[in-house]
């Protein structure tokens, strides 16, 4: 989700349109420590990069953290949604189909 | 432009308990969210879900969980001594007062309130709690002076 939420919003992802985005698409609230830990956990694994942008006075004189997704992590989103698309083939049950 | 300032305490426990290498970043966002929707709830519940997200991933938790338990031994281990001790002796002043500041709460209790009757299970829990707090305050310290995580 968090990985498809830096796609959708290209240049602009930092914390509070990607919470938002998130938020808007899954109905839920969501905790921006967690958007930043699962961001982390993505870095770590080659699949998120981050700059820091300048502080700005509507934050509180802090900095934006930029987040960009890797040519590593757009082909670990193609593999995913080819792997779910598979899986949703054999589950006719769930496509309004009968079983 | 009107700028609403969230709630201070929130600000403050955030910037001394969030570990996070990217807490100013945090504090920014919640800080932009905050203006275009001021609601201390919301605040709070935020900065709540970050403590306890940090203290879980850091394995914080773990370490104050033993220092909870450290406090309950040492409370259970005088209790006993207590329980057992030669109540014809006197008690050695050197003794008393380890089992004094060994456990803060029996101590103050003792000092300010000698005629409260509280039993050995307030104590124990107590000094469990206190022990737990006592934890908190050393992570926290602990994080503080770790070297930055350098991001890649």
């Amino acid at each position: 989700m968090v990985l498809l939420a830096l796609i959708r919003l290209g240049d602009d992802a930092y914390g509070v349109p990607i919470s938002q985005e998130i938020e808007e698409h899954s109905g839920h609230d969501v905790a921006l420590g967690s958007v930043y830990a699962a961001l982390e956990r993505l870095q770590d694994r080659g699949f998120v990069s981050s700059s820091v942008g300048e502080p700005t006075p509507e934050r509180g004189g802090r900095a934006k953290k930029y987040f960009k997704i890797t040519g590593k992590g757009m082909k670990v989103v193609q593999e995913t949604q080819q792997t779910l698309t598979r899986l949703w083939k054999g589950l006719p049950k769930l496509q309004g189909g009968k079983a | 432009m009107k700028v609403s300032e969230p709630p201070r305490l929130a600000t403050w426990i955030l910037r001394v308990f969030s570990w996070h290498p990217d807490s100013e970043a945090i504090l920014g966002d919640l800080w932009e969210r905050y203006q275009a929707r001021p609601n201390s709830v919301w605040y709070w519940r935020q900065t709540l879900i970050e403590i306890v997200d940090t203290l879980m991933r850091s394995g914080a938790i773990f370490r104050i969980a033993m220092w909870a338990i450290a406090g309950f031994l040492v409370s259970v281990c005088w209790g006993v001594y207590f329980t057992y001790a030669d109540k014809a002796e006197p008690i050695p002043s050197l003794v008393y007062t380890l089992a004094l500041l060994s456990q803060p709460v029996a101590g103050v209790i003792t000092a300010f309130f000698p005629d409260l009757p509280v039993g050995l299970r307030v104590i124990v829990v107590a000094n469990a709690v206190t022990y737990a707090l006592f934890g908190f305050i050393v992570e926290a310290v602990r994080q503080h002076y770790r070297p930055l995580r350098v991001s890649r």
